[in-house]
């Protein structure tokens, strides 16, 4: 095989690629990139098991300078390859396979001689169907990365819990993260010309990944979902991702359907109220708050102490209360990042009881945006 | 590999299908239907007993909105979530990967959260024995405290490594290993279930390898039904369990018990030979000497042993062995077993065991009486002692021979002997010492020996270590060594005496001399002051000396101290 | 020759239970040859995997087959070290990439080389994965020693032993090393399969079996010699600790083979299992980091007490 590229061109293309290239892998190929010439252009991929990513270089896109001599395949050390590329001097470079997996880069007078591996043992992506029929915006999925994954545990006691329960039926896309303390649940909406449902979970770190590769991106992003893989496509480049295993806890009815204590917040005040209040929470071993709802008062009172420094209480402002007095206690910092993902917005905050899971959800979203945090026990 | 092993799929939902832990399961099920379950539980005992298992049924059982008369349902929500291990509320936790300080007080600090679908919270701690002890401690405060409508649940294989104060704090529960015929009995309900055809032979001998275990009994009745799909047959239930044929373990007994080496070497080859472990041919000699014994005992011990009934060819070997050499035979063997589990080639190590079973079947050497190896042991431990006793008096006429030329010349010196090339006792002052020596001054020095200690540099506390300071008055201390050498080597270290007396008299507050001796000449030394005294024959120039009680015992209570004073033979 | 030539009963039991879809969980197998047991590994995971296997014996040609061979197959999870141990955060990484769906094959394959490695808190971590692996997960443990590996996990695998057979590689392989067919029977009867993977050419292989044999012989009729013999025979003669353990294997066969000989005479078979056994406690001595010479003279010293007393 053998090719002339624009190195800019180059970089800029693998740079995602790069990603998902792990050094600590027990599989020794995985640390090389693999490059794939056919008449039609330059595929590279990298992977480390979990996530593998895949790029499209057109010989049709003049910007790309891609001249292709002969086609082939060759799998090359990334660490190296990489840095190489990054120093060559000329503004385009020529690779080229020689025997024995024998690679020379040449750019200007340089030329470097590489061994590479065959690429043959280099992992095959899954076979995931793609049938283009299920979509969403960049901007949306980003969205439901952002406001669901702070949820999701970072135990690995049960690891089922570290990923993002997705479920797609129709046109509805439900996204739910929970570490067994507190929830989220985003609905979003995706275009599906299919008549299947699906019901998967994707590790938090895969979708991570994948926001950094879809930075200012806006495009439709392809989704393909088979038993052990799911993959985003978008412009050239493949992202697929390992799914975990295992049941996913049935969180349906752990959403509480009626309630006894309404508040209306505005979340950016309610969360500066919080923060002051964990100032001194975070100073106990306990990290607990109180809210005690006083309704024919019309007061709502944050406490937080610590034994050794001292006491905070603040008269939360509220647009609205009603129902039953309550007294309950939970750790601010889920109800920081559950405030955090809300943004710029009033937030309606709804109890049954001081043992009972209480709910957030944004006024102007309460069928699509919910988050459940589940109170302490002092007693 | 959608195959599920039998010892998963055959995993007892119920208290009811508990095997072989009836008393357990009984007292669970009523703790539930009362409602009087306790906050925690430590569920000890050997593999494959049913702990786990217990663990979730109890899990379920408290839980389940239907339950009846302490079982579980089975079929509500809950019990479903908490099967499928999807129940947030139930958290298995494997103590091994998770042993340390950090992850048991996240537990602890996540109990406090109310349990969000079910009643109670229940944390199972699997392996629990594997926590360290910065965690155990952890785990103490909240076993300690426990909050409302939560469970602990800890199990474990190995009892003895939990710390007393978790015990304590829990109702604990010891799984018995399962009785043989209760394994048989599961299996073979499995097999009927399964609608297999099956050897009772075969079954008996996997219920036999399983030791007690049911995973192990259902992991070997898979492999040998995997080996024949229909049936479980008795040759498949051999290879897999390992177990030797009778016919080999005759052969190899008999060459034994004919003391013909040649041939038990010949016969455990042909053993090792057909692929048998060193493990399992351990254990069957174990075996059947175990079931020899019994049947010499009381034929009838071995059907309350649970044992396999031997086959007849082994039953007349009973006839050619003594008890005795069944015991040797079993310790030998168990002997082996340790051995085994450091050894490259388990073969050259049976061998030597081959030859020393050999070896146990030849009469005892001297065959006089009946019991001629204790008999033989009396009458020499009674020349020893009189030997020693021929000793000790000698040793002490000498001594009182020697003492009195000794106390007339040093007693000259009326200062503290200086420390002269030649390492020896200082007999008068140590006598000073004795005559002034009370229990308190002792003590004294006793209170304040680990602080002397502490003040020495590492060399010398090292050396320092084999000493402790035997007796002492107002102005001298006698420390006793452990060891001659130590001894002489402090004795002729001036600076560290010079160290010792310096910070010694600094920690009691005035002028004590500190005199060496060794811990061996010790009761000589003290024996030859009481005798002195009670024959008031030396140094003259100890006025003090003439106070001098006759009455020993007297003296010696002043001494040593009254809780001392015990007539020890050593 | 191929694995399933050198081990067909049990690659014959493994296919079996492919074919008739009875694979468990979790497996244990072992024998004293631990390339021979790497090899039906190896072999057993391409049966598992292989798109083109006929009646659970895989094609060994396919694309599949030979990244298996090569450890480049992503659905296998390798666990092995150089390290005296296997510690319980090289498990808790496996754990966590175990928990996810496989890449190219319908299952995954958690492979654990020399089990006994395993520390004590590894392998009680590992309880709880090989009782309930979440999906389709195949945990396959190797080990030359079932005694070394926690009763616990003991229970929950199916133990498969490796029946003895002749290594044919090594054979050749050795063959090639200048070894003689009298030095491959020893190695064949003796099992030290194991300790000439560490590539011992031929020559040293022959020097090191003379001098285990003189000084075996040495230690029975002139015990003083024999311990003269190690500062000036046999400690110019080894150079590493692998040689050191090639030297004492060597050792231990010749001891029993003088135990084997002495069955007829009494008094010669007494002296013969004291001296082995007072050869396995030095051996011991070594393994715990004890060196060779101190653990050869404390025998040979045993040995002239023996001598005294016999």
């Amino acid at each position: 095989m053998k090719f002339t590229i624009n190195r800019n061109q180059f970089i800029k293309k693998i740079s995602n690629v790069q990603r998902a290239i792990s050094t600590k892998t027990t599989i020794p190929i995985l640390t090389g990139i693999k490059l794939e010439l056919s008449q039609e252009g330059l595929t590279i991929t990298g992977s480390d098991v979990d996530i593998s990513i895949q790029t499209f270089i057109s010989v049709s896109d003049a910007d790309n300078e891609l001249h292709i001599e002969n086609t082939g395949a060759i799998v090359l050390p990334a660490r190296f390859f990489n840095e190489i590329i990054k120093k060559l001097p000329g503004e385009q470079f020529t690779l080229n396979v020689v025997e024995n997996n024998q690679t020379i880069i040449k750019s200007g007078k340089t030329e470097f001689t590489i061994n590479g591996l065959d690429a043959n043992s280099y992992p095959r992506l899954p076979e995931v169907e793609s049938n283009e029929k299920l979509s969403i915006s960049a901007e949306m999925l980003r969205q439901l990365v952002d406001e669901t994954v702070f949820s999701a545990s970072k135990q690995e006691n049960r690891p089922i819990l570290t990923g993002l329960h997705l479920k797609i039926s129709a046109e509805k896309l439900l996204g739910v993260a929970t570490d067994s303390h507190r929830l989220a649940q985003r609905i979003v909406k995706v275009n599906n010309q299919s008549d299947n449902d699906y019901d998967i979970v994707v590790p938090a770190r895969s979708l991570k990944e994948l926001e950094h590769c879809l930075i200012e991106d806006n495009s439709e992003i392809k989704i393909s979902i088979s038993e052990n893989q799911i993959l985003f496509e978008f412009q050239n480049t493949l992202f697929y991702s390992r799914l975990l295993e295992g049941n996913y806890p049935g969180t349906d009815r752990l959403i509480p359907t009626s309630s006894d204590t309404q508040l209306t917040f505005d979340a950016k005040s309610l969360l500066q109220s919080v923060e002051r209040a964990s100032l001194l929470s975070h100073a106990s071993r306990n990290n607990v708050v109180r809210l005690a709802i006083d309704v024919n008062a019309s007061k709502v009172t944050l406490y937080g102490n610590s034994p050794e420094v001292g006491t905070v209480e603040e008269n939360l402002t509220t647009e609205a209360l009603s129902g039953a007095d309550l007294e309950i206690s939970f750790n601010p910092d889920y109800l920081k990042e559950a405030l955090q993902a809300f943004g710029d917005t009033k937030i309606e905050v709804e109890f049954t009881s001081a043992l009972h899971p209480f709910t957030l959800k944004p006024s102007d979203n309460k069928e699509n945006f919910i988050q459940l945090i589940t109170p302490v026990r002092t007693f | 590999m959608a195959y599920q092993a039998l010892y998963r799929v055959w995993r007892p939902q119920t208290f009811e299908d508990v095997t072989g832990q009836s008393a357990i399961t009984q007292t669970l099920k009523n703790a539930v239907a009362t409602d009087q379950v306790s906050h925690a539980y430590l569920f000890t005992g050997s593999r494959g007993t049913g702990k786990t298992s217990c663990a979730k049924i109890l899990a379920k059982a408290v839980n389940c909105p239907q339950q009846q008369a302490g079982e579980p349902c089975n079929q509500c929500a809950i019990c479903q979530a908490i099967n499928a291990g999807s129940l947030n509320d139930v958290l298995e936790i494997d103590a091994a990967s998770n042993n340390g300080v950090e992850q048991i007080r996240d537990i602890r600090d996540k109990v406090k959260y109310a349990p969000t679908q079910a009643e109670y919270k229940v944390y199972i701690i699997d392996e629990v024995h594997m926590l360290s002890t910065g965690a155990f401690n952890a785990l103490l405060k909240t076993l300690e405290e426990p909050p409302a409508k939560v469970i602990f649940i800890l199990a474990t294989t190995e009892p003895q490594k939990i710390p007393a104060t978790i015990i304590s704090r829990t109702q604990r529960f010891d799984f018995r290993r399962i009785p043989t015929s209760d394994l048989i009995a599961r299996m073979e309900f499995i097999l009927k279930e399964k609608e297999l055809d099956y050897d009772v032979k075969g079954v008996q001998l996997i219920a036999q390898a399983a030791q007690g275990g049911m995973r192990d009994a259902l992991s070997m009745l898979d492999q040998a039904l995997a080996l024949d799909l229909q049936k479980l047959t008795l040759a498949n239930a051999l290879q897999v369990t390992g177990a030797l044929d009778e016919q080999q373990l005759v052969a190899y007994f008999q060459a034994v018990f004919i003391k013909d080496a040649a041939k038990s070497l010949q016969n455990l080859h042909d053993i090792m030979n057909s692929g048998r472990s060193a493990l399992r041919f351990c254990d069957s000699v174990i075996e059947v000497a175990r079931d020899l014994l019994l049947t010499k005992s009381d034929p009838n011990l071995i059907d309350a042993a649970q044992s396999l009934v031997l086959p007849e060819t082994l039953m007349q070997l009973q006839e050619q062995v003594t008890k005795q050499q069944l015991y040797t035979i079993i310790t030998q063997v168990s002997q082996t077993q340790q051995d085994l589990k450091n050894a490259d080639r388990p073969l050259i190590y049976l061998e030597v065991l081959t030859v020393q079973l050999v070896e146990a079947m030849q009469p005892a050497p001297a065959v006089e009486g009946t019991d001629t190896s204790a008999d033989l042991q009396v009458k020499e431990l009674q020349q020893k002692i009189t030997s020693l006793q021929e000793q000790v008096t000698a040793l002490q006429n000498d001594e009182v021979k020697e003492t009195k030329p000794m106390a007339s010349t040093t007693s000259k010196k009326v200062k503290p002997a200086p420390k002269n090339k030649a390492v020896h006792v200082d007999q008068v002052k140590i006598n000073q010492i004795l005559q002034q020596a009370t229990r308190k001054a002792l003590n004294q020095v006793q209170d304040c020996w680990p602080d002397l200690m502490s003040m020495l540099n590492v060399t010398q506390k090292a050396v320092m270590k084999v000493s402790k300071p035997v007796a002492a008055s107002a102005d001298g201390v006698i420390v006793a060594f452990d060891y001659a050498v130590w001894f002489e080597r402090v004795m002729s270290n001036q600076e560290m005496m010079t160290m010792l007396k310096t910070n010694l008299d600094r920690l009691l507050q005035n002028d004590a001399d500190v005199i060496l001796v060794a811990a061996e000449d010790w009761p000589k030394i003290r024996q030859k002051f009481l005798q002195n005294h009670e024959m008031p024959i030396a140094a003259p120039d100890d006025p003090q000396e003439k106070q001098a009680t006759s009455n020993l015992v007297e003296q010696a209570q002043n001494l040593f101290g009254t809780d001392l004073v015990e007539v020890k033979h050593d | 020759m191929t694995i399933v030539q050198e081990q067909p009963q049990i690659t014959a039991e493994l296919a079996k239970t492919i074919t008739t879809q009875h694979v468990v969980h979790a497996y244990l197998f072992t024998g004293s040859n631990q390339a021979q047991v790497q090899r039906v590994g190896i072999w057993f995971m391409q049966a598992l995997f292989c798109p083109h296997a006929k009646e659970g014996y895989p094609c060994l040609q396919c694309n599949f087959c030979q990244r298996i061979q090569n450890n480049d197959f992503p659905d296998v999870l390798t666990l092995a070290t150089d390290k005296k141990s296997l510690g319980v955060d090289d498990i808790r990484e496996a754990k966590r990439e175990l928990e996810q769906t496989s890449v190219e094959a319908s299952g995954r394959i958690l492979l654990i080389k020399q089990a006994e490695k395993l520390t004590t808190s590894a392998a009680n971590s590992l309880l709880k994965f090989l009782e309930d692996p979440v999906g389709k997960v195949t945990a396959l443990l190797l080990t030359k020693s079932v005694i070394a590996v926690l009763p616990t996990i003991q229970s929950r695998v199916q133990i498969l032993s490796l029946a003895d057979s002749v290594d044919t590689n090594l054979q050749v392989d050795l063959q090639e090393k200048g070894y003689s067919d009298n030095d491959l029977t020893i190695i064949q009867q003796a099992h030290l399969e194991d300790e000439l993977m560490a590539n011992i050419a031929g020559d040293k292989f022959k020097q090191l079996k003379q001098v285990a044999q003189t000084w075996v012989q040495q230690l029975a009729h002139n015990p003083w010699q024999a311990f003269i013999a190690v500062s000036t025979t046999i400690l110019p003669a080894v150079e590493n600790r692998l040689q050191q353990q090639l030297l004492l294997s060597l050792m231990e066969w010749y001891f029993s083979q003088q135990l084997n000989q002495a069955v007829d005479d009494h008094v010669k078979l007494q002296w013969a299992k004291q001296i082995t056994m007072a050869f396995l406690h030095a051996k011991q001595l070594w393994t715990a980091n004890v060196s060779l010479q101190n653990s050869l003279e404390q025998l040979a010293l045993q040995a002239t007490n023996l001598s005294k007393r016999g």
